[in-house]
């Protein structure tokens, strides 16, 4: 735990020296939530709260823990703790602890909402659905970085896939509105499915097959394990 | 003997050869300089070394364990800073020592108290609580020779550590090294300084094109050419010999011992003649080429 620790600690000291990144997070959820309400009404503030929690599991690891270990690797920090008893599963946890206080700052920001809506069982299929979403946002992020030739394109590469993947797919808004046969392809998208399986067991879709996204989230984590271990190195280049 | 490298090489997947033989021993409780001009090998070296490469050929062994067979193993005896470190911009002198020392496995009042140490050691203390974006460059580099210093580990490398320093902040690195070498640490360190290999390091190899050309300590290495004492001349108009060194309007005359430089330096009509005992940048010029290639 000690390892996990000193990674926390140290990539946390971004977040404490420039907390105005959590305050631009509030300002995200305020004017989507608004946006949401405006043309959804109610439903429209129940899809946001999920489309948040998808949104923030992808966010962390293909965007936020994928381009801290490029700075990592631009700045050689990377090559002091390889050569260290610290192991990549303390790097990428660590990683993941100190990256989680974004999700903790997003759902605070979203607590006058979830009391007001009573929304918790939308908190909790959210959470379950965006458990493995994490484990594949991070498998893709480290997979993407630590192949980089370049760690300074990073935010040029990983910022383009996590807005596609938020924006257009159905996160923030219902798969159900997609005709059936797209469905079944758009679905293919983590994200998509991630935010198919929250709708589902919180029951804010009108489609019932549950088992389709599960079966998709489950092959993609099954490929970014594959992946990741093909393609992530610990040093021994 | 603590670090060895025996027929180390490195073939890059690009084809390129970073290192072709590279043979040393560095022992316990010294400064083994890794000594060599821009692209000679010396980076490719300690990245084979910490375990952050692979050799192609032949074997780095730490504490007599086989870099390849014994990664962790390796990985707890030793520590890196790189060349060109960066630490990140927000870190203070303080996170970073403590925070390097935490992932090593220290609890949390050993970091503090090593901390507190490492960083008076390196003059940091006062400026321990601003960030790095804050501080020079040479402030930022003695945050990373303070967190392997800090680290406990046995072997540490590092990487041109000295490089882009004031004269100041040189003397207090040089004299942290010395201290911890004297504590028991093995030291190993990269530079193209002739003068800081000289002053700093107890045994020197010496690396042109990928190969270990020359070793041993600053002394024996300075014995190892046919020289003991060079005659530096301002403006000459007169030079009693052909073999010189050409360095435009000042040249270099090499004597095998004092008296026949001082009986040469007497046939010399120039602007000024000073005669100086030979350097190790004398040997390294003799023995890896470069200038040694101009003789006239």
């Amino acid at each position: 735990m000690g390892k996990i620790r000193g990674v926390a600690y140290l990539t946390s000291r971004w977040i404490r020296r420039q907390p105005l990144w959590l305050v631009q997070d509030l300002f995200i959820v305020m004017g989507f939530a608004i946006l949401m309400f405006v043309w959804g009404g109610i439903n429209g503030l129940k899809n946001v709260l999920v489309a948040w929690f998808i949104s923030g599991a992808w966010g962390m690891g293909v965007n936020l823990v994928a381009q801290s270990i490029g700075w990592d690797k631009q700045g050689k920090t990377m090559d002091m703790f390889i050569a260290s008893p610290v192991q990549p599963f303390h790097y990428i946890f660590g990683y993941f602890i100190s990256s989680l206080v974004f999700m903790v700052a997003d759902f605070i920001y979203m607590l006058p909402l979830i009391i007001v809506l009573n929304a918790w069982a939308i908190v909790i299929a959210s959470l379950l659905a965006i458990a493995p979403l994490l484990i594949i946002s991070n498998l893709v992020g480290l997979s993407i970085v630590m192949r980089i030739k370049k760690p300074t394109n990073i935010s040029a590469i990983t910022n383009p896939i996590q807005m596609m993947l938020i924006i257009l797919p159905p996160v923030f808004y219902p798969a159900s509105v997609i005709p059936r046969t797209a469905r079944y392809f758009v679905l293919l998208i983590p994200t998509a499915a991630g935010a198919e399986i929250a709708r589902q067991l919180s029951g804010l879709s009108a489609w019932h097959n549950l088992w389709y996204p599960i079966m998709v989230l489950l092959i993609w984590v099954v490929v970014g394990i594959i992946a990741s271990s093909h393609v992530v190195r610990w040093g021994m280049e | 003997m603590v670090v060895e490298a025996r027929h180390l090489a490195k073939r890059y997947s690009n084809g390129v050869w970073g290192v072709r033989d590279v043979n040393f021993l560095a022992e316990k409780s010294r400064i083994t300089v890794l000594l060599g001009p821009n692209g000679a090998g010396k980076t490719t070296t300690v990245g084979l070394l910490s375990t952050l490469l692979r050799p192609t050929k032949g074997n780095a062994i730490i504490e007599g364990y086989l870099t390849v067979d014994n990664v962790w193993k390796v990985r707890n005896l030793i520590a890196l800073c790189p060349q060109d470190i960066r630490v990140d911009s927000n870190w203070t002198p303080w996170d970073a020592v403590k925070g390097y020392l935490l992932i090593r496995g220290f609890s949390g009042v050993e970091s503090m108290e090593k901390s507190e140490k490492y960083l008076k050691l390196l003059d940091l203390w006062n400026i321990r609580k601003t960030p790095a974006i804050a501080l020079s460059g040479g402030q930022r580099k003695r945050i990373a020779v303070a967190m392997v210093l800090a680290s406990d580990a046995p072997v540490v490398f590092l990487d041109e550590p000295s490089s882009g320093l004031d004269v100041e902040a040189r003397y207090i690195v040089w004299k942290s090294l010395r201290e911890e070498a004297k504590r028991g640490k093995t030291i190993i360190l990269t530079t193209h300084d002739m003068k800081e290999a000289e002053i700093l390091g107890d045994y020197v190899v010496m690396i042109g094109k990928g190969k270990t050309v020359a070793q041993g300590t600053p002394e024996e290495l300075k014995q190892q050419i046919p020289y003991t004492h060079k005659i530096v001349i301002k403006n000459a108009r007169k030079l009693p010999v052909k073999e010189h060194i050409d360095l435009g309007d000042r040249k270099i005359i090499y004597a095998s011992e004092r008296e026949e430089a001082i009986e040469l330096a007497e046939k010399i009509e120039a602007k000024s003649i000073g005669i100086e005992e030979v350097t190790l940048e004398d040997t390294y010029l003799y023995i890896v080429g470069g200038v040694a290639n101009g003789k006239n």
